[in-house]
């Protein structure tokens, strides 16, 4: 054999996307855990174990990715190394990891004991446990899936089929662990049975393991026929490759069952090993539940810093004012189609879609970097601002409206496609935050007006990560108030969020005026649930309660059934927002006089409406994934055309080329339909958590969500028909 | 509770496992031509209307040894309908096995279809042809009905949750 095929069949590796996504995980999970529970049980976790695990979890990736996964068509005895690594090398150096404990560990405790808890306190459950854990199941289930995947139909089955191929190397994993289960005893795991037992339980594994080796050694023909048929490489024969891989099971497999059935022999004729080991296992208990840290963002090194920093906001200001400055000079002066100007493709392709992506991931990044905000500052800084906003308009109605007539307008007079009228746009939002906060005093402009900031408002509902105060305790003894005050130094919130009262993201634009301002350094970015916002209902400084705001809910609903007329607009424009309007007008109504003898109709009604939010977002992220998806390549020959039509010779001309979608159909199409099983499950668990709150038993619960359970699983089932049309290639330029 | 740990690390650790394949797939035709000997091999299995993985590993015919450097052209034409046949010459780097060269090739109608190999090294060259049938893609539908089940089978496991958790607070009978 030639050194450049060997080195072709060396370099022959794959790089499974999603195995090595779960297994990276599945290590973070663990070192998460084991470092928790090192803190209470140094000896039972000492790093050893730690290392065993990850290297049991390298060694499968080495199975699954290396050239023994690209050569085991080609290659019996390739394809049995690969299988004896995943049945008698990483299950052992996985248990001794002892993972189970650590991985669970890992998760939020919420989630152990309000997601798992029921499952694990259930009764049926325990007594499968009690069967699979069992050595003598342990046993048969490994020898019978060894056996059994080597008849050669079954084996010629995986060999033809990928799925099929997964499948079997998932059986051999999944009851190799079983069978190692009670040889390694990993913690906190009690031996079923005596110690002795594991000598025949050995001995017989190693039996069985002999005579399957012993048949493809001495077979005096090739019992897998596609090795018969395929090519033969390195220049070994379909027969001699047959008797290589059974000599390999029998010698190599045999020494992964004789070395520990030596290590346990000598361990029971050891009295003091014997005391030891009894000692180990008395030591094994549960842990108690560990006060948790909270993860705040600003504690990260780099993100935090220029979160905290004075002119952080401003920094981020400035780039997005100045791409708005050239979004309104090429919308005016540059190629007056939209997909070839910035102003057809900046704001409506890019800035929507991260928008909408950093509010699902992060919180309401927009308004942090808001461009309008700069001439409002300068507004602010003429000190004409002495009015007082009229109390009848402290509420949404007047931004829902022009909500509505955004979403009207964008698509009446195609906005997205008219590179002008985008920077028309653009110029009156800047005359409009300037004039209305040049004059009145706070934030009225973010807080009253603004449809933008009302979209982000309501959106990062959702939003992992709030701000709130470290301790109350601090708020509590706090004289001075500085977040909501201000300082000489810095102001106050805007926006009037009072931070010991402030709960959740809505009205917070995330300037980090209150971060700036505490005198206390009392006041982080956390990380949250979720849903965690919309499960609650407390009075919410300057806001209130969220079931007496009927602007906030019919905020929520415009949001999430813009998301759909939107969307379908791009596939085929009908009056689909009327229908579906009314259907959720008719569920909530039919919602709120299913209780109404218990509780008020507007409760519900707004109650019920905020729970569609994840449905809507999910169908607004879905949707502007797609422009972006299909659309990621056109900002950089938008940019040269617009310097080359602005007369700036920076950049050579554009070269306009039809350049492939970031992702396959395929898979843009699964991320989408991913988005909207998110957002269908947890609208379906928001409305199931609320109705809990109303009903008096799970019987009225359930009565009281099917209509508007049924109006979801409407909104669902025509999210995925929207999704499932072709979509008009909105900022995409095709070959002009 | 302690018993149920062991199960929820099996799971995961399981799950792991399940890799996809490297290229190959199933061998379409294994074939000596000229000084060569050719195997084709295809993906997915059946081929299906929409993009497919064609690989070509080339061996000396006398020797067995692998060829790295043959220049392959593929050439695919249905043999139903009058379409412009596509040719797309094979490239090393587009395999995961480095002993083959391979290529995706789009069909775009169901049927049969014919795949001629032209295999060229030094003075040596070698044509052959096969005929295959590509079946009808299903695998949108397969995904779109995957991405409507999914919620329905996470809902069918928070309903048992709940009747657990309502049953263990004594809610439920």
């Amino acid at each position: 054999m030639s050194d450049g095929i060997s080195q072709a069949a060396w370099s022959s590796w794959s790089f499974p996307f999603w195995a090595t996504t779960g297994l990276l995980a599945t290590a973070l999970l663990y070192l998460r855990g084991w470092r928790k529970i090192r803190r209470t049980r140094p000896l039972t976790f000492p790093p050893w174990r730690a290392w065993c695990f990850l290297g049991g979890l390298l060694v499968l990736w080495f199975a699954i990715a290396s050239p023994l996964d690209t050569l085991d068509g080609l290659l019996l005895v390739a394809h049995m190394t690969q299988h004896l690594i995943l049945m008698s090398v990483v299950p052992p150096l996985l248990l001794l990891g002892a993972p189970a404990v650590p991985l669970l560990r890992s998760l939020p405790r919420s989630v152990l004991r309000d997601g798992l808890g029921p499952f694990f306190r259930a009764q049926p459950l325990h007594r499968i446990i009690h069967l699979i854990t069992h050595p003598v199941f342990g046993w048969l289930a490994m020898n019978i899936a060894y056996i059994a995947w080597h008849v050669p139909q079954a084996y010629e089955l995986a060999l033809r089929s990928p799925g099929w191929h997964a499948v079997e190397h998932a059986c051999f994993l999944g009851t190799s662990l079983l069978f190692w289960l009670p040889i390694i005893q990993p913690w906190p795991t009690v031996g079923r049975g005596s110690r002795w037992a594991m000598l025949p339980y050995l001995v017989g594994a190693d039996l069985v393991n002999t005579g399957l080796a012993a048949v493809l050694s001495f077979s005096d023909r090739v019992i897998y026929p596609s090795y018969a048929a395929g090519p033969r490489v390195f220049g070994i024969s379909a027969l001699r490759d047959q008797a290589a891989a059974g000599a390999l099971m029998w010698v190599i497999g045999s020494i992964f069952y004789l070395v520990p059935l030596a290590g346990i022999a000598i361990r029971l004729l050891s009295p003091q090993s014997r005391r030891l080991a009894a000692g180990t296992l008395r030591q094994g208990s549960i842990p108690g539940p560990q006060p948790g840290r909270r993860f705040d963002l600003l504690n990260l090194p780099l993100i935090g810093r220029l979160l905290r920093w004075r002119y952080g906001r401003m920094a981020l200001q400035s780039v997005a004012f100045a791409a708005a400055v050239l979004v309104i000079v090429d919308g005016f002066f540059g190629q007056q189609m939209g997909a070839m100007n910035l102003a057809g493709v900046l704001p409506w392709t890019y800035v929507r879609a991260f928008g909408v992506i950093a509010l699902l991931v992060l919180g309401n990044i927009f308004c942090l970097s808001c461009p309008f905000m700069l001439p409002r500052e300068l507004g602010h800084r003429l000190g004409l601002a002495r009015l007082k906003w009229p109390r009848w308009l402290r509420s949404k109605w007047i931004a829902i409206a022009l909500l509505i007539l955004f979403f009207w307008s964008y698509e009446a007079f195609a906005i997205w496609d008219h590179p002008q009228r985008t920077a028309w746009l653009l110029i009156a939002y800047f005359a409009a935050a300037f004039l209305v906060d040049t004059f009145f005093r706070g934030a009225n402009f973010c807080k009253y007006i603004c449809p933008l900031g009302q979209f982000n408002f309501a959106g990062s509902l959702l939003s992992p990560f709030t701000l709130e105060a470290k301790s109350h305790a601090t708020c509590e003894r706090c004289t001075t108030h500085d977040c909501i005050t201000g300082s000489q130094q810095q102001r106050g919130c805007e926006l009037q969020l009072y931070m010991p009262q402030k709960a959740g993201n809505m009205d917070c634009t995330l300037c980090m005026d209150c971060v700036k301002a505490c005198p206390h350094d009392n006041i982080g970015l956390f990380a949250i649930a979720p849903v965690r916002d919309l499960l609650r209902d407390p009075v919410r400084s300057s806001i209130g309660k969220f079931s007496a705001r009927i602007d906030i809910a019919a905020l929520v609903l415009v949001l999430v059934l813009a998301a759909f007329v939107n969307a379908w607009w791009m596939v085929a424009p009908s009056a689909l927002g009327k229908y579906l309007a009314l259907a959720v007008l008719l569920a909530a109504a039919v919602t709120a006089l299913a209780a109404a003898h218990r509780s008020t109709r507007k409760e519900l009604f707004c109650r019920f409406s905020q729970a569609l939010l994840p449905l809507g977002l999910a169908m607004w992220a879905a949707h502007l994934l797609f422009h972006l998806i299909t659309g990621w390549a056109t900002l950089d020959p938008a940019l040269h055309q617009a310097a080359a039509d602005l007369g700036w010779h920076l950049f050579a001309p554009a070269h306009w080329v039809t350049v492939q979608p970031l992702l396959p159909a395929n898979t843009l199409l699964s991320v989408q339909l991913l988005l909207l099983d998110a957002g269908l499950l947890l609208t379906l668990y928001l409305g199931w958590r609320l109705a809990q709150q109303w009903a008096t038993n799970a019987g009225r619960a359930i009565l009281l969500l099917l209509p508007w359970a049924t109006m979801v699983a409407v909104a669902y089932a025509t999210g995925v028909w929207i999704m499932l049309q072709p979509m008009q290639m909105r900022g995409v330029m095709m070959n002009p | 509770m302690k018993a149920l740990y062991p199960l929820a690390a099996w799971l995961i650790l399981t799950i792991g496992a399940t890799a996809a394949r490297g290229d190959g797939g199933a061998m379409l035709l294994h074939q000596d031509a000229g000084a060569f000997t050719i195997t084709l091999f295809a993906a997915p299995q059946p081929l299906r209307t929409g993009d497919a993985d064609l690989s070509v590993m080339v061996q000396d015919r006398t020797s067995g040894e692998v060829l790295l450097d043959p220049a392959i052209e593929l050439t695919v034409a249905p043999e139903s309908v009058s379409a412009a046949p596509q040719t797309v010459r094979l490239a090393k780097g587009q395999a995961i096995n480095r002993l083959m060269q391979a290529c995706t090739v789009q069909f775009s109608t169901v049927g049969k279809w014919r795949l001629t190999l032209v295999v060229r090294r030094g003075n040596d060259s070698a044509q052959l042809s096969t005929e295959c049938t590509v079946e009808p893609d299903r695998s949108r539908a397969t995904l779109v009905w995957f991405y409507i089940l999914l919620p329905v089978g996470i809902i069918l496991l928070f309903v048992i949750h709940q009747v657990l958790k309502l049953r263990s607070e004594g809610k439920v009978p």
